[in-house]
This record gives C-alpha cells, structure tokens and sequence, in this order.
C-alpha cells in the first residue's frame, strides 16, 4: 500500500510534538498538521511554558511520571545543545512556596526536576507571608520560539502544514488514513467531549529581565517565570470560562499579587495582557476510537485534554499516541508492520 | 573639615557614602570631595561583571570574611526596596564547577541555599565531577555607580576630575582625611610591591536565555583563569583571564580566543550568541585587602591617610564591608581630634 497518510489536528505543544513522534516512530507515514490557528496564536502560545506538572486525578501516577520524566529527558538533551536559544529551551531555577504546609511534601516528580530540596530558613525570609518551600531546577520552553522550532524540524522531515478549521473528523476521512486530534479545547466542539473544559487563564508578559529565578506559589495561581524576553505573571484558574477578553481589573490583581513574590517586579515595563484557555479535564484523552458511519470506519488517535500540564507531559503523551497511530496503521488493509514501534 | 577620595570605583564611592552618612550630621563642618581620573563607565569595577562572590579560600584573611558577610546581608537587605533596580541589585542563582572534590567555601552560610550538586546536574558540565549549587546576588556597577553618585552629589559631595599625583598634594590644599581608594594605580601614591594587576579580559554577549551564572575552577590556572559565564540584566559576561603582573588594558586576539572556545564548550548555546562588546581591566590584586591608617606629617600639620585600597577580583563583594571599616578608623581620626564624639549605635 502506498504511505499511510496521518492527519494531526491541532497546532499547539500537543499537536506539533505529537506529529514530530509519528514521524519518529513511522518514517515512511506522510504526517500533515491541520491547525486554525498556529504559532503565535494557540493556547501554548500563552503559557509560559514551565516544566512543572499538573496532577491529573484520573490518570496513574506512575504514567503521569513517566510522561514527565520522558519530557524532561527530551528537552533537558536539547537545552544542553547549540539549538538550545532558537529552541527556547533553557534551565531556570526557582522556589515553589507556600502559605500552609502542603499535605505532601514531595510532589511525584520532584526526582525528575534538578536539585530539588526544601527551602532553606534564610531563603524562606525573602516570602514573609509564606512559611514552607521548595528549591528545584527546571526546564522552560519559551513560546513562540519553541513552536516555531518545532515547526522548522517537522517541515524539514516533509511535514506539511496547512490553516485549516476541521469542523468534522470526517471531513477528513478520504484524504487521510488517521486523523490524530489534538484539538485542545477545541474537541469540545470537534467531538463533543462534555468532559473537557476551559480553565480560563489570564497572565502578563512583562519586560523585568533582572529577574533571573521563578517564584511559584504552590496553589498555583500566582507565579512569576522569567523567559528569555518576558516575564510571565500569573494568573487565574477559572474553571467553566469561555472569554478570551482580558479583564483590566484581574490584569491590576494578577501584577499586585505577583509584586508581593517580587516586589522587583514593580519597576516592570511593557506589560502585555493575554488569556488561554486550558485545555481541561480529568485525565488526558489518549486512546484509539474506529468510528464508523454506513460501513465506512474512521480511525481516530485523540491527545487533547492536557490541562495546565500540557508541556510537561508534552513528548511523553505524544510518544504514545505515536505509538497508537502505528496500532491503527497495522490494522489497515495491505499494510506490513512498517510501523516502527 | 575637608576630606577627599581619591577614586570613583566602587570602594570610593561606597566609601564616601558610608563616611558622610555616618558623620556629616555630627561634623557640620565636613566637606567631602572624590578625585578620580576616571568615572563610571569607565573604571575598573564598571567591567566587572557584577557577581557577588568571594575567592575560594581566605587565606585566613577572617576580617576579610567578615566584610563579605556585611556586604552580602546589607545588599540582600534592600532587594525589596524600590531601589533596587536603580541599583542594580537582585538574585542570581548558579553553578561553581571543579575537577574534584574540594572543601566548602567560608561564604557558605552567608550565601542563600548552599549545596553540592547532584550527579544529573553534573551531567550539564562533561569534565566537571564535583560542585556547588546556591543563589547569591547581582549588583552591575554601571548601574551602582551611578547611583552611588547621586546620592553623593544629593548630598553635597563634590567631584573633580583630576588625577591626583601624591597625598602631599591633597593637604597643601588644606585637606586633612585623604581616603585612598586608588584601586590597582595605589603603587603611583605610595609604593606598594604586594599590589599587582591581575588583568582580566571578558566578552560581553547577548544571550537573554541564560540564568545562571556558571564559574568554573581549574585549580592549577588559579581563580579566574578557568571560564566563567554571568549573566547580567542586558548582558551576558564571558570570562576566564587572570593575569598576575600584566598591566596592559588593551584586548588581547588570543584572549578572546581562550574566553570564547571555552565558554561555548561550557555553554554550547553560546555558539549563537551575538558578540556586544569586548574589555579589558586590571584586577587591583594584593595578598590581602589594604585597609588601615596612616598619619603623615605635613609641616607642622598632622594629616590622616585612610587606605582602602587591593579587593582584587572582590571587590563589588566587599565593598560595603570594607566602606563601614573606613567609615570606624575615620570615627577613632574624629575622635582623636575631639571634633565628634563616637556615633550612638544605630537602633
């Protein structure tokens, strides 16, 4: 049979890493992304991109540290390479910090990030109203940059990519053999998962290039991630909100309570407001589906539903579906095991 | 009463500024002055890169130690204030490299999250089997300096541009405190065979995707012979030169050669970095700091000499140690002279 042709949907950190392992694991496919929107403008663009984790309560946590650990190792070799600045990859170290003492000390990833420790007496002075903490090392992938990188190497193994708004998985279905939908929040509509929802994010970017170390509030709605240009500040979690608009008094919450972690951060310029919508849902959608509709079968690979944790566990899930995507392509007709699993 | 600094790097005008904050309330007649050839941007502590960190060893210079730890908690006392930025103050955290085991350094305690590295950090440096992890702080002179001299001048304090030639010419104008901050020219003053240049050269790049600071350590080059790579606001610097008894200030080829293969070995994503600027300085370098009195006649006059002068490659990491030592042998001239009685301690 001729080269399995494998459609991604979705162009954010999801879809451009998942269509990247498929062109790992099966050479031979033809993979095509087919986004609405691409870098600068998908939810990834608006994450700062830090590699901490988001817990996933119906997912194993054995899994959801594999994904992470296979991410880390993914882009630690990368950050650690002369692609490292086009990349937007880079190492950035910081505290996690936290009002009340947390009911777990250690988080299940805390062997995977560098150096982690509890935070010294002498450090925790600097967060006065703050009374336990957490030092550790890790990873950034600054957006666009990240993207656009992504981007250059899928098109330089023969990807292409095309703006396109996929209303129906089967529109797709006779110039594709698989559709992979890492359609973000965008399946809500594509596939009318009532599982998945928004969790509203609004952040600032800001020119503060002083600083150098990322402060976390450990109930993870105030944060400060330097990037390589910006600083991102955050944010919110509001769970069931749809609206892309800012909202100029968040905007004044966000950058008070950010200035309270950092009160450096009041001398910060150029403040850009911008709001994503985290893909949400209890565990991420990472599975096989045949749909069929008079006889004819669609195979379908879904990643989508990341959350607040899709950089984290970016390459982890996108290996699986890759490896999802070869299942599917060993049950086509004519078809050798070409996939390389 | 009429004192002059001689020097405008960071010594003398932190100095000038510890001594008049301390003393002009109590000495309304105290008319300060800073004399110096040359003035930020131009001066020895403006190429430093900015990084608060000793040498590794004492050598059991414990005032010395002493004086760090003074420095370090008076500039992290005032990270939070609003001055910070105009100063150029805020946290770094980074990495210190070796080839082997060594013992911890005396600044430990004093610096904020000290600890060895993990072997998966090691892994970051191939040829590197042992070191440290701890956050310390920034403080780029050419943002210091000028504060420094602005809160100077707000208060009076005059500058001249002016290359002093000898202490005898300070009190034939009717100076009677000279405080010597001359920095690595201390020798044109007064002789001194233990100062030496030790001459440095760095590059300065664009690399805004660096956040930490990474010193390597070889420990037979010796401190600063080994690559370094410090990240500042704009800037990243690039170093690893330390030249004892070179006097010469301008940039040498094979120099930057050495800085740049071995700081892209280090850092690989440096190879992409956009080369900003290139600079040379000498290193004011002296077996220990020089910091004492010394009375001079002059005629029938008794003068005061306050030397505070050879921080080497620390001199940013001391300087407020150092200024409040000076500010107290200035106090015991005052006292001596029965112009002041000692300064309350502070509440």
């Amino acid at each position: 049979m001729a080269a399995p042709k494998v459609a991604v949907v979705g162009a954010g950190v999801i879809g451009l890493s998942t269509a990247l392992c498929i062109t790992e694991a099966c050479p031979s496919c033809s993979v095509t992304v087919l986004s609405d929107q691409f870098s600068p403008n998908t939810t990834s663009d608006v994450a700062a991109g830090m590699l901490i984790p988001h817990t996933y309560p119906g997912t194993p946590i054995h899994v959801q540290k594999q994904w992470f650990k296979e991410t880390f190792t993914f882009l630690f070799a990368i950050s650690n390479s002369p692609e490292a600045s086009e990349a937007g990859i880079h190492l950035v170290s910081g505290w996690q910090v936290f009002k009340n003492t947390p009911k777990e000390e250690l988080p299940f990833w805390s062997d995977v990030v560098l150096g982690f420790r509890p935070m010294s007496e002498a450090e925790l002075q600097k967060f006065p109203q703050h009374r336990f903490g957490q030092a550790f090392t890790t990873l950034k992938c600054d957006c666009p940059p990240y993207l656009l990188w992504l981007e250059k190497r899928l098109k330089a193994t023969g990807v292409q990519m095309h703006t396109r708004k996929v209303t129906d998985l089967w529109d797709l279905h006779s110039e594709y053999n698989v559709v992979v939908n890492c359609a973000g929040i965008g399946a809500h509509q594509l596939v009318g998962d009532e599982k998945l929802f928004p969790v509203r994010g609004q952040v600032l970017k800001v020119h503060a290039p002083w600083v150098k170390n990322f402060i976390r509030d450990g109930d993870g709605l105030t944060y400060v991630y330097p990037g390589i240009h910006r600083v991102t500040l955050g944010g919110t979690r509001e769970k069931g909100s749809w609206s892309l608009s800012p909202d100029p008094g968040t905007t004044k919450d966000i950058f008070d309570r950010c200035c309270s972690l950092e009160p450096s951060l009041r001398g910060a310029q150029d403040i850009e407001v911008k709001v994503g919508l985290r893909p949400s849902r209890r565990c991420v959608r990472l599975q096989r589906e045949v749909l069929s509709r008079g006889g004819v079968k669609l195979l379908v690979v879904h990643n989508y539903g990341h959350g607040a944790g899709g950089f984290s566990v970016q390459r982890g899930t996108a290996k699986e579906a890759a490896r999802l995507v070869g299942e599917c392509i060993a049950t086509l007709p004519g078809s050798s095991s070409r996939a390389k699993l | 009463m009429r004192v002059a600094i001689i020097g405008a790097g960071v010594i003398g005008l932190s100095t000038a500024l510890c001594i008049h904050e301390q003393y002009h309330s109590l000495v309304p007649s105290l008319e300060m002055e800073v004399y110096a050839d040359r003035y930020t941007p131009y001066t020895t502590s403006d190429g430093a890169a900015g990084l608060w960190q000793p040498y590794l060893s004492d050598h059991s210079n414990l005032r010395e130690t002493v004086w760090n730890k003074e420095t370090f908690d008076y500039l992290l006392g005032h990270l939070g204030s609003p001055a910070a930025k105009e100063m150029g103050l805020f946290l770094i955290s980074g990495y210190n490299l070796f080839t082997q085991p060594v013992p911890d350094p005396s600044w430990k305690n004093i610096v904020l999250g000290f600890r060895n590295l993990t072997p998966k950090e090691l892994e970051l440096f191939p040829g590197y089997s042992y070191g440290w992890f701890n956050t310390a702080l920034m403080l780029e002179c050419r943002n210091y300096l000028p504060w420094l001299t602005n809160r100077l001048t707000q208060r009076g304090v005059k500058f001249f541009h002016k290359k002093v030639e000898s202490f005898q010419e300070m009190f034939a104008q009717g100076v009677e405190v000279v405080i010597n901050c001359s920095g690595v020219r201390a020798g044109e003053l007064q002789p001194d065979p233990e100062l030496q240049p030790g001459r440095g050269q760095i590059i300065k790049v664009l690399a805004p995707w660096v956040k930490h600071f990474i010193i390597t350590h070889d420990i037979e080059s010796g401190i600063y012979n080994s690559p370094y790579v410090i990240p500042g606001s704009e800037f990243t610097v690039l170093g690893g030169i330390n030249q004892h008894g070179n006097w010469n200030e301008e940039n040498s080829a094979q120099d930057h050669k050495t800085i740049w293969e071995n700081c892209c070995r280090l850092l690989p994503a440096l190879q992409k970095a956009k080369i900003i600027e290139e600079w040379s300085g000498l290193r004011p370098a002296r077996t220990c700091v020089r910091l004492e009195r010394e009375t001079v006649h002059h005629g029938h006059f008794q003068a005061e000499v306050i030397h505070n002068y050879g921080h080497g490659g620390f001199g940013i990491t001391i300087h407020w140690g150092c200024a409040m030592a000076a500010a107290r042998l200035f106090g015991s001239i005052l006292q001596e002279k029965q112009l002041a009685s000692p300064p309350q301690p502070r509440l």
